[in-house]
């Protein structure tokens, strides 16, 4: 990346920034994330763009995302460099100097690589001692050679190899790439690489999307299996705006604080901003009913924060974590997710040693909460049968074991808050006294009536 | 706080107010009723000459019995007499009249029998026509439907001759029609209950009861000096009532003196007759209006703010608490007020019954389980159709003032 500071300096490259930052979707939040260098991503949805966007922040590179169509060269001198699917964004960064990362089978050809191409059949991904068998159905481009440093290999049934990427100096180029398999690892220890750096990732377990609704007793018992197999994990929750400090939200935080105890890491999922097939956020509960009757929404984009109508998403979330640190749960921040692989796409992979090590970029091997005793012994039987190294995420912040005290939940607690009525005590009082004086007036007039058969029977019936 | 909890809050006080007024009001009806059952009125040691007036209009199907009826008194016939104003009819009434008075030549039967031009401009006008042509020390009146008992002239003139301080005396009414169909029976109650409620309750405790329109003796020299009856006033007998009360004399209900009348028979017929006495009352209390701040009117103000709260509380506070009511159960309102028990408005029910209940006992065949029946249904039909009347009856007057319109006199319309 040297030298590419200095594309930053003019007030006239800010402006541009700061336009994009304005009309770009999802862009202000990434911009400012931790003050990293902030790159661009040309990618279409169909390409993949959000899984790319999840490697990409997994190798510690925020991106700003522009489809093919929404790219210009004008926009290359406010980024710190571009990773493209498209072979045009590649000729113009060459042209400005910004550095390239030219992914997948459109964004060549790379000047110095040749592509040899492999019509069908299988192939052997290989990467720093990991490897997974692949098998190509279609005709696709391998990279036959390229000047530069080359990231892992694949090996066809013939015994032909070929490099993975190869990362030329500023340049870095990746033909063959799936996304849903170690090509992905592959691809990020190809970016990290070209990004400059080379240090080992760490290896974490998560459960994911957890909510106050979530079964909780199986959540206890989740934490302690791990526990005992010596599994650290993560638990990302759902965040919720309302009720925190309902029974079931009190009960579901000390089920976390118990979690915690036992090698759990809280963290909070971003919120999740549902799209219709249009593109266009559903931002409103009314829009959300209908979407969803109508099944025309997408939960697979990226969660971008922004406002969800009303109450600003941001002030949602800080009352959400204000009750989280109240409730003693230590929430990690989670702003560069470590890029997720499931338990399928882990058992895929093929380790050199007994041992499985990691990779070149944070992984999370991920789980939806467990729903039985089984589906969570299979779940820790893979972990330990890989012989993982696993960390516990943000651990420096866990020196001092913490301890679970627990809090009594008041069950009589209405959750339903009864409506604040005027003249309440009023109306207790003369309901009282109006009873008493109906209650009185009923008994005179039954005393009367009494009285007033005998007269009645004597004046109008006498014999 | 929402000025609609504020104005639910000033309905629901005025409700009850109301409620507890009546239930203090069936209490003294009732005491009242148990003392006049040892009473009887003693004849004066010489009767004086009456002037019995009965104004009428197409009145041919109930007069012959109302005036035969008039010469059924026990009263002896030379001191009374019989002035039957025809007013304006287009019906065979003047026919009939003249065929009675040919057959009782003796009695002293007077029918006037006015035109389009001095006639048909309603009870009032006619009235005073027949007030300009009678002799009587006292007036008694009644209604074209009526059928009087015989004792009803002689109770009547022995009442006021005993009390100087009595302006006019008050006749019991009763529905002879009652048993025709479901409306008359709630009618027969509803005058009971008025009776004995409203108007033997006000005697007992406050010393005032308002003329019915019908079965009352008056002295002449107070319509003398009071000019008359109000021709504007289309309510003559509440208008009267407030004059009498004003000159300081009383007005005494005598429950003996008994008529018979007539009650509308339909729902249409039941409507109009409302409607004509909302507006007639609401003419009488804004005329009276300012006796309510005049120290010297004392008791009086109690009728004025009795039928204000009637007429105008009761019915204001009704229509905005079910109307609340209603749109918060379709969720258009929104009311914080804190509001009483179900059990509450429960016994209130109750209490209705049993009042309304009591207040009938006082006549024979009226104590009967199927009465008790009848009242609750009246509590949730008849009851809301007078509401009904009542803000049409207030929209019509409004109406009125408003085009300037003269209020027309709308008579009831009589059955075979």
């Amino acid at each position: 990346m040297n030298g590419l500071v200095k594309r930053l300096g003019s007030a006239f490259l800010c402006l541009c920034l700061g336009f994009g930052l304005l009309v770009l979707p999802g862009s202000a939040g990434e911009a400012q994330d931790g003050q990293r260098p902030v790159s661009l991503l040309v990618c279409d949805e169909q390409d993949g763009r959000y899984r790319l966007e999840a490697l990409l922040r997994a190798c510690g590179l925020p991106v700003v995302s522009v489809s093919r169509d929404e790219y210009s060269p004008g926009l290359l001198p406010g980024y710190e460099g571009v990773i493209t699917t498209d072979n045009r964004p590649y000729r113009d960064a060459l042209e400005a100097g910004v550095p390239v990362f030219c992914v997948g089978q459109r964004s060549g050809p790379v000047q110095g690589a040749s592509l040899a191409t492999l019509e069908r059949g299988a192939l052997t991904l290989r990467l720093d001692g990991h490897s997974q068998q692949l098998f190509a159905r279609d005709p696709v481009e391998l990279l036959a050679q390229a000047p530069g440093e080359a990231v892992g290999s694949l090996t066809l049934t013939s015994g032909e190899q070929f490099p993975f990427a190869a990362v030329m100096g500023e340049v870095g180029y990746a033909p063959f790439y799936r996304g849903d398999d170690l090509s992905a690892l592959a691809l990020a220890a190809a970016v990290r690489r070209w990004m400059g750096g080379q240090d080992e990732g760490q290896m974490y377990v998560l459960i994911d999307e957890i909510y106050p609704f979530t079964d909780l007793a199986m959540l206890c018992l989740s934490a302690e299996r791990l526990h005992e197999n010596g599994i650290p994990f993560i638990l990302r929750i759902m965040p919720v705006y309302d009720n925190l400090d309902y029974p079931a939200f009190l009960r579901y935080a000390q089920v976390l604080r118990y979690a915690q105890s036992l090698g759990g890491t809280v963290v909070l999922h971003d919120p999740i901003v549902l799209y219709t097939d249009n593109d266009e956020p559903i931002d409103t509960r009314k829009e959300r009913v209908r979407a969803a009757l109508e099944g025309r929404f997408s939960l697979q984009r990226q969660p971008v924060i922004r406002q969800t109508g009303g109450e600003p998403i941001e002030t949602k979330l800080a009352r959400t974590k204000k009750a989280l640190e109240d409730l003693g749960i230590l929430r990690m921040d989670m702003a560069l997710p470590p890029l997720e692989l499931t338990c399928g796409q882990l058992g895929a992979i093929e380790s050199d040693t007994r041992n499985f090590g990691t990779f070149a970029v944070d992984t999370m091997v991920t789980f939806a909460p467990f729903e039985s005793e089984e589906e969570l012994d299979e779940a820790i039987g893979i972990l330990n049968g890989r012989w993982l190294s696993l960390s516990r995420y943000g651990g420096e912040r866990f020196e001092e074991e913490l301890r679970y005290d627990e809090i009594p939940v008041d069950e009589q607690f209405e959750y339903r808050k009864k409506e604040e009525l005027s003249f309440t005590a009023f109306f207790a009082g003369a309901n009282k006294l109006l009873i008493l004086i109906v209650l009185i007036s009923a008994g005179v007039f039954v005393l009367m009536l009494t009285f007033g058969r005998r007269i009645y029977r004597n004046k109008f019936y006498k014999e | 706080m929402t000025p609609l909890d504020l104005l639910l809050l000033a309905a629901l006080i005025c409700i009850w107010l109301l409620l507890l007024i009546n239930v203090v009001l069936i209490v003294g009806g009732y005491r009242y009723y148990v003392q006049s059952e040892r009473y009887t009125p003693k004849p004066p040691e010489e009767y004086p000459m009456v002037s019995v007036m009965v104004p009428a209009h197409n009145e041919g199907v109930v007069i012959v019995r109302t005036v035969l009826s008039l010469l059924d008194f026990d009263y002896p016939p030379e001191r009374y007499e019989i002035i039957v104003i025809n007013d304006n009819s287009s019906d065979n009434s003047a026919e009939l009249l003249e065929d009675i008075q040919r057959t009782h030549p003796e009695r002293n039967l007077t029918v006037i029998n006015t035109g389009q031009q001095n006639g048909g401009k309603g009870k009032s006008n006619a009235l005073n026509i027949g007030f300009a042509q009678c002799s009587g020390e006292y007036v008694v009146i009644y209604d074209a439907d009526n059928t009087p008992e015989p004792a009803a002239l002689r109770l009547l003139v022995s009442e006021i001759c005993a009390d100087d301080s009595l302006g006019a005396v008050i006749g019991k009414f009763r529905t002879r029609n009652k048993e025709q169909n479901l409306l008359t029976r709630f009618i027969n109650i509803e005058t009971l209950a008025f009776q004995w409620m409203a108007q033997a309750g006000r005697w007992k405790l406050m010393g005032l009861c308002t003329i019915p329109g019908t079965n009352f003796i008056i002295r002449r020299k107070i319509l003398e000096e009071m000019g008359g009856w109000d021709i504007h006033a289309i309510a003559e007998d509440t208008e009267i009532s407030f004059r009498i009360y004003r000159m300081g004399y009383k007005i005494k209900f005598l429950p003996q003196a008994v008529t018979w009348e007539q009650e509308p028979q339909t729902l249409k017929v039941w409507f109009r007759q409302r409607t004509r006495w909302v507006k007639g009352n609401i003419y009488v209390l804004i005329k009276n209006l300012p006796l309510l701040f005049d120290p010297k009117a004392k008791k009086v103000r109690f009728d004025i703010l009795y039928f204000l709260s009637i007429y105008f509380l009761l019915l204001t506070s009704l229509v905005v608490s079910d109307g609340v009511l209603l749109l918060n159960m379709l969720g258009m309102v929104h009311t914080t007020l804190a509001g009483f028990s179900n059990m509450l408005w429960l016994l209130a029910i109750v209490l209705f019954i049993l009042g309304t209940y009591v207040t009938i006992t006082t006549e024979k065949g009226e104590m009967s389980f199927s009465n008790l029946l009848v009242i609750a249904v009246m509590y949730f039909t008849y009851s809301k159709l007078w509401m009904a009347v009542a803000v049409y009856g207030l929209l019509q007057y409004v109406k009125d003032k408003i085009l300037r319109r003269e209020t027309k006199w709308y008579k009831t319309e009589r059955f075979a």
